[in-house]
């Protein structure tokens, strides 16, 4: 220990005591400066989380707050070239619902109504009584706040679309789907191979396939998208072909799969070290019975160690909710409001991506857009992430 | 009692047959999705070699530096005769092309003319192409023509036979007069970029640059599937990573010994404790979302080396706690009970105990760290990582003519074709290279499966090989150095 | 019971060394469940825990297993019900016969599985399964494939009331056995064992996590048991072996020792080890 204070020298004196006292005391502020950092770092995660739910509200609440333009067009009528305004019923300044009239308009062909798109207010009408105006061209700004109704009822989301909609219905129903296909594959498969590592393999044997398997979760999803997007999902659609079902190269099954792929180790992992943490004696107690391996399984282990099972289940959903490149390159990134794993979908987090690939104008609300939808899938994983981690730490004091 | 009866034990025994049947089953079901899962991984990895392999391999020529002017280059040997300098051209091939009219001028000299209005590497119009007639200054280019018959494989996956015609060019004359001297080597394969074509095929050249060997980890992305490469990604990938492991490293080992060496058991630790669990499980893409919102727009690192580098930092961060908190939670508490009851200080146990015997598990949770951040994709696409870089971040240091002179210089070169070179110059930059865009390994092989031409996919593929490689190398390492740990440590 | 001695003595290469060498196996006159012959057995590392066993195991009655920690007890009473199967690489050399059918228990032809199924087991700590009381004690039924409800209900309710704790719950037998208390939940487990009929049952100190009253029930329950199974209990407890078993073996560094009717291993020992160990000597 080379920075021990000097009075450990043996030539101690008055002075060498003297020495020592500071030596102490520098000591000591050391030790506290160096505790104090240690600190700023232990501390540092909780700032970070701050700094994520920070970030995402700073622009989510100006999504529900501040107003966004929605232009609207002229309409279009049959056999009109143009179209005069013939009456403004909506002036500048006045709140209309959506469906409501703005303007009224006449041609030789007939009469036409335009009708607020969004409600909300009227900021700028582009003519006046007797202004003629060709179809289809910029008339009316409604100046619209995006509501929770529009985020939460609505089954389309397309922030950038000349009227845009942000129903993040749409980019659920795909998470939901391919988190589904994903469990769909990892819950049997992982499950069953907990089973085999914990009750059917030579442990010096599983020393070696743990890790192995692991190695699943360790391919860089890119990776895995590139294998779902020009391996898995062609495969899948001969597949189905063979049945006379056709299905897009995009397509949530594909996803979905090579995702379960993916979690895998997850399920397997987590539960096998579940069920290795039941206590021996119970085991024995159940092969000393006459029962074979796969009834101590399926009867004793599993019952026993279901909190840890069930903990391994929701992190690896946690994992399927949140996965990202494989669903944006094999999934397709458009929105899409179903729940048919043969289609193409968008899930958050590959509506996320597509987002940022274009140029998104900061301030816009199709920039806020994307943060609201990064908290509500950050609330879902933390739900799952926390449940848990609760679950887990319960069943880890059960023993 | 003692008696059992045969009759009893036959039942027993059918019974118990039937059993270990199942038991069988399930077994050999286990096993083979065992199987099953690690054959996939191969597959993957065997599917990426073959998919990768040309683009992985394939050599092709290139300009030595990216001080590029497009594609009329043109290209070939350079020879000096007396003082002239002249440029060998490569054999041009002419597909395409009428094979009545152009079969009775093979083997005889023939004549191009027009062919510097097409770009050179791509052939030119054979319609072009004809006997000599009148003064040899008149054609573009002199040569003679040679036939040769080949089978192709087309479009619907037939063989057919098809005439190829390939033109040797007699070497074509330079004027250098506006060239750095030591650009000047002959017997050099070079490109010449052409300010100004003269008669009879002769060019005044802006600027020569010797032409190298490229393969896929030399060159840059391109819009040539054949010639794009991963050279920008790896060296983003690498100087990110640096960055990454400066910031998760020594905070992530900070927090680890906090938590486990001086944290009180109190409200707060719980919290940090459960905190750390779920940063863990947040989604890659908001950890995108907290570097655009945050970092780019906030702070204002832009869409830098340095932005990624500290997201990905922040993102493995909860990895570097929770390995470090493994691996001193392993050590003993005897050690550090000797280590204070010697009379030393916290600080001093940790430093000289603590630290050393959990360093092997703090290397290992680092590995593991950094085999995440290199194939993290998301939250570097999310900060708009996603263009296309076809240059390197700047050295720390560069010895070069400041960009202003050389500016400068090429403007009096317009009137003076002899004006004296600036002067290269040192320049100091250590931190420039945080600042500068990039690209990485899983963001360019993003952008190759993203793209509609099959040529791209097999660049997505090799760029998959290396970075799995890296990935599964990295994670092996790790899983080795923890089982040699394992066997090493007897407490 | 007359007693005639067994000539043969046994002598293992490798056994350790005693201060006296084992008191040959007296001969027993009580018809056998059981014989062990020249039983060794190794561990998975090598270690050989059990030297040269000869012994028998008279029929319906209580053999109790004494010696200090580490002799191989446990090792022993695990080899009647082929536990170290669980385990690969543990060796066993040597028979041990179950009779009347003279069946080789350790044979490998003989699956294990079949073994347990005639020879149960209780463990020392009461390991109930993570299910109601009245799955726990048809565990045994039911991965025999045993579905009949009819037959299962009257089969528990037979071992419960076997394990003698039926009263204290048959109104509860929905609830999890974790609910029992430890000497309940240790009767539990007699009962699951009970409940398929067993041939033989081990006890390996089943009364060593309970308090008195409880053990003095368990032991009420052994000599109330050894009326229709035969019993092989292993015991650190010297009164417990006096007060309930009919033979005692004495083992000391995986050798027997001695092995007799109890009360003449404890009135009158022939080995001068024995007599030390259970005067507290060592052990
Ligand atoms: N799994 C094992 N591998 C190797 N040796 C073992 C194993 N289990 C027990 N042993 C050894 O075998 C010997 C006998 O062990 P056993 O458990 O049979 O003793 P015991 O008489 O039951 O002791 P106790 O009264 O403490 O329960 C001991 O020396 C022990 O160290
Ligand atoms: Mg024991």
């Amino acid at each position: 220990m080379t920075d021990l204070s000097p009075a450990s020298s043996t030539t101690e004196t008055t002075v060498g005591f003297d020495l020592r006292r500071t030596g102490n005391t520098w000591q000591r502020i050391k030790e506290g400066i160096i505790e104090g950092i240690l600190f700023v770092a232990g501390i540092s995660s909780v700032v970070i989380t701050i700094g994520i739910v920070v970030v995402l509200l700073s622009e989510t609440i100006p999504f529900f707050t501040v107003p966004e333009t929605k232009t609207i067009y002229t309409p279009t009528v049959e056999g009109a070239q143009t179209l005069t305004i013939s009456k403004i019923i909506a002036p500048v300044g006045t709140y209309v619902d959506k469906g409501a009239p703005v303007v009224e308009f006449s041609s030789p062909a007939g009469s036409a109504v335009l009708t607020a798109t969004a409600s909300g207010k009227i900021l700028k009408i582009l003519g006046e009584v007797g202004t003629t105006v060709e179809m289809n061209k910029h008339l009316v700004d409604i100046s619209h706040l995006v509501t929770l109704r529009d985020f939460f009822v609505d089954t389309l989301w397309a922030p950038v679309f000349d009227d845009p909609r942000y129903g993040i219905w749409s980019l659920i129903s795909g998470t939901l789907t391919t988190t589904l296909v994903a469990l769909f594959v990892a819950i049997p498969v992982g499950t069953i191979i907990a089973i085999w590592l914990s009750e059917y393999c030579y442990p010096n044997v599983r020393e070696v396939l743990k890790p192995s398997l692991e190695l699943l979760a360790a391919v860089p999803t890119v990776v895995y998208g590139y294998f779902a997007l020009l391996i898995v999902s062609p495969v899948m659609q001969w597949v189905l072909g063979m049945f006379g079902i056709t299905m897009g190269g995009f397509n949530m099954l594909s996803a979905g799969l090579v995702m379960g792929i993916m979690i895998i180790p997850y399920v397997a992992s987590l539960s096998e070290d579940a069920m290795r943490a039941v206590p021996i004696q119970m085991r024995e107690g159940s092969y000393a019975m006459g029962a074979t391996r796969v009834q101590t399984a399926l009867r004793v282990l599993v019952p026993a160690s279901l909190s840890g099972i069930t903990s391994a289940y929701i992190l690896a959903i946690a994992r399927a909710v949140g996965e990202t490149m494989i669903v944006a390159l094999a999934a397709g990134q458009r929105p899409n409001f179903t729940l048919n794993p043969t289609q193409e979908a968008a899930t958050i987090s590959a509506a996320i991506v597509q987002a940022t690939l274009g140029d998104l104008p900061h301030d816009s609300t199709a920039y806020r857009a994307i943060f609201a939808a990064g908290l509500m899938l950050m609330l879902i994983t933390l739900f799952f992430n926390i449940a848990g981690y609760l679950i887990r730490k319960r069943y880890r004091e059960a023993y | 009692m003692s008696d059992v009866s045969n009759d009893k034990i036959v039942q027993l025994r059918s019974q118990i047959a039937r059993r270990k049947r199942f038991d069988r089953i399930f077994s050999s079901i286990g096993g083979f999705l065992v199987v099953l899962s690690l054959l996939t991984l191969g597959v993957l990895f065997v599917n990426l070699v073959i998919d990768g392999w040309s683009a992985l391999t394939s050599t092709y020529q290139a300009k030595a530096d990216q001080s590029g002017f497009g594609r009329r280059e043109i290209i070939g040997k350079l020879i000096q005769e007396g003082s002239e300098w002249k440029l060998q051209l490569r054999p041009l091939v002419l597909t395409d092309v009428d094979d009545a009219t152009l079969q009775p001028l093979v083997g005889k000299e023939v004549g191009v003319k027009g062919r510097m209005a097409r770009a050179p590497e791509s052939g030119f119009d054979p319609s072009s192409v004809g006997p000599i007639e009148g003064p040899v200054e008149n054609y573009d280019l002199v040569g003679t023509l040679t036939r040769q018959q080949m089978s192709v494989i087309d479009s619907q996956g037939k063989t057919v036979q098809t005439a190829v015609y390939t033109l040797k060019a007699r070497p074509i004359l330079v004027d250098v007069s506006g060239i750095d001297p030591s650009k000047l080597n002959p017997g050099q394969d070079v490109s010449v970029d052409p300010k100004r074509a003269l008669s009879g095929g002769a060019v005044v050249a802006s600027n020569i640059v010797p032409l190298v060997t490229k393969n896929f980890f030399n060159s840059f992305p391109s819009r040539d599937p054949e010639q794009a490469g991963i050279l920008s990604a790896w060296v983003g990938t690498l100087l990110i990573m640096l960055v990454t492991m400066v910031i998760s490293v020594p905070l992530g080992v900070a927090a680890g010994i906090y938590l486990e060496e001086y944290a009180p058991k109190n409200k707060l630790t719980a919290l940090i404790e459960v905190n750390i669990a779920n940063l863990a499980g947040v989604p890659s893409i908001i950890w995108g979302l907290l570097a655009l919102g945050l970092f780019v727009y906030i702070i204002g690192t832009g869409r830098s080396i340095q932005t990624a580098g500290l997201t990905l930092g922040l993102l493995v961060l909860p990895i570097v706690i929770i390995s470090t908190r493994e691996a001193i939670r392993s050590i003993p508490s005897t050690i550090r009970e000797a280590s204070i009851g010697l009379g030393a200080t916290k600080w001093q146990t940790v430093r000289y105990h603590i630290l050393p015997y959990s360093l092997p598990g703090i290397l290992t949770g680092s590995i593991i760290a950094l085999s995440r951040a290199i194939g993290e994709t998301a939250p570097l696409v999310t900060i708009g990582a996603l263009t296309f870089i076809a240059f390197l971040p700047p050295p720390p240091v560069e010895y070069k003519v400041p960009e202003a002179e050389w500016a400068v210089y090429q403007e009096a070169l317009k009137a003076n074709p002899s004006a004296p070179i600036p002067e290269k110059q040192w320049h100091f930059q250590p931190t420039e290279w945080l600042k500068s865009g990039f690209t990485v390994l899983p963001i360019q092989l993003f952008q190759w499966v993203s793209r509609p031409q099959k040529e791209f996919h097999y660049n997505a593929a090799a760029a998959g090989v290396v970075l799995l490689a890296l990935t599964l190398g990295l994670n092996g390492t790790a899983i080795y150095l923890r089982y040699r740990l394992r066997r090493k440590i007897s407490w | 019971m007359g007693m005639i001695t067994d000539s043969s003595t046994v002598s293992s290469g490798s056994a350790p060394q005693l201060a006296h060498p084992p008191t040959p196996v007296p001969r027993i006159s009580d018809p056998l469940k059981a014989q062990v012959e020249s039983f060794n057995f190794f561990y998975a590392n090598g270690f050989q825990a059990l030297h040269g066993i000869n012994m028998p195991i008279a029929d319906n009655q209580v053999t109790a297993l004494i010696g200090p920690s580490g002799c191989g007890k446990s090792t022993l009473l695990r080899s009647f019900n082929r536990m170290h199967d669980l385990y690969s690489k543990n060796r066993y050399e040597g028979r041990i016969i179950l009779l009347p059918e003279n069946i080789n228990l350790i044979g490998p032809e003989l699956d294990p599985i079949e073994i347990r199924m005639r020879v149960s087991m209780v463990f020392q700590k009461p390991n109930p399964f993570p299910k109601s009381i009245y799955e726990n004690v048809a565990f045994g039924l039911r991965v025999r494939g045993e579905t009949n409800k009819r037959y299962i209900d009257e089969r528990v309710e037979k071992a419960l009331r076997g394990a003698a704790l039926w009263d204290e719950v048959k109104d509860n037998l929905d609830k999890s056995g974790f609910a029992l208390s430890g000497g309940q939940q240790q009767r539990l487990c007699i009962a699951r064992a009970l409940a398929t009929d067993p041939e033989i049952l081990l006890f390996d100190e089943p009364t060593a996590a309970l308090d008195p009253i409880s053990t003095a029930k368990i032991e009420d329950l052994v000599v109330e048991l050894k009326k229709t199974v035969t019993i092989i209990i292993v015991t650190h407890n010297m009164q417990q072996a006096a007060r309930i078993a009919d033979y005692t073996a004495f083992m000391y560094l995986g050798q027997l020792v001695e092995f007799d009717q109890t009360n003449q291993i404890f009135t009158n020992p022939s080995n001068p080890m024995t007599e030390q160990y259970l005067t507290g000597r060592f052990g």
